[in-house]
């Protein structure tokens, strides 16, 4: 019975991935050390038969603006984000750059991969782009 | 035929009724006569008795052989490098013709002269704008000014997905 219940609660769970629904990814620049990033670029992949990008959102300060996009990127299956901040001051090791607002099921993740990051003087560093889900309320 | 004859005359097989009759008079045609006889049958003689030896033969047909292998080896060669060469000029123009084709509009935007069109070229602009310190060469959209229309070009090629200027 207990088996039965399992392969149930499983089923479903495999249904609801399969489910298109609204969902959102938060964009985080990871640096490896403390480093006011001032400018960053990212592309991202994701299954464009299944997934709809439906909202490109600003992320925290300095980068609250939009990032630039192709309006193409939006159904293409790929997409590159970028923003650059002349106003960058606050040195730290984790940014919030973008929300990325997604329609298809909630399975299929999007690959994120760091195309350049760098610093006030334009000067690239090491650094990892990474997507983080966000939850329906926040 | 008070005259000696030619040499020519002398030397001939058969000799004529003039010249025989001037050998019976002159003794010294007639020594002549005699010695190139003498020496035709000496050759004769000698081409009969020689006999190259067979190593010697062998010998000469390897130069033969090695001279021509060499000849040959150095003509392939020869021909290879020259297909090498049309082959390398080919390939070199080709990928000169679409480097071209590829870096015509894109590098425009490529402020930062690095090959790469990116953020950093944004950046780039955008720090020169805001410093008051504006490059010539940036002036995207050629109306004589460097300001937030040329960053507009350089941001939108930037996220281009077939990195082309819109």
């Amino acid at each position: 019975m207990r088996i039965l219940a399992l392969m149930l609660i499983l089923s479903l769970n495999l249904v609801a991935q399969d489910q298109k629904d609204f969902h959102a990814y938060e964009i985080i620049i990871q640096t490896d050390k403390n480093t006011a990033l001032s400018a960053w670029q990212v592309e991202v992949v994701y299954d464009k038969t299944k997934t709809k990008i439906t909202a490109i959102e600003g992320g925290d300060k300095p980068f609250s603006n939009p990032a630039d996009y192709d309006a193409r990127g939006l159904t293409a299956g790929k997409i590159i984000l970028a923003s650059f901040s002349l106003k960058s001051k606050d040195s730290r090791r984790e940014f919030k750059v973008a929300k990325i607002h997604l329609y298809g099921p909630k399975g299929d993740i999007p690959k994120i991969k760091l195309i350049v990051a760098a610093d006030v003087k334009g000067k690239k560093i090491k650094a990892k782009a990474l997507l983080r889900s966000v939850k329906k309320n926040e | 035929m008070n005259e000696h004859p030619d040499i020519d005359e002398l030397l001939v097989k058969e000799l004529s009724g003039e010249v025989k009759s001037h050998l019976k008079d002159c003794d010294v045609c007639s020594q002549v006569h005699a010695d190139i006889e003498l020496l035709d049958i000496d050759l004769k003689d000698l081409n009969s008795k020689v006999e190259i030896p067979k190593t010697v033969d062998e010998k000469v047909y390897e130069d033969i052989s090695y001279t021509s292998k060499t000849i040959r080896k150095s003509l392939f060669r020869r021909n290879l490098l020259a297909s090498v060469s049309a082959i390398a000029a080919v390939l070199l123009l080709s990928i000169t013709v679409v480097t071209n084709l590829k870096a015509d509009k894109p590098l425009l935007a490529d402020i930062n002269g690095d090959g790469e069109v990116n953020v950093l070229d944004s950046l780039m602009l955008a720090q020169n704008i805001d410093s008051n310190t504006p490059n010539s060469k940036n002036d995207l959209n050629g109306d004589g000014q460097i300001n937030s229309q040329d960053l507009q070009i350089v941001r939108d090629a930037v996220v281009s997905l077939d990195g082309s200027l819109p």
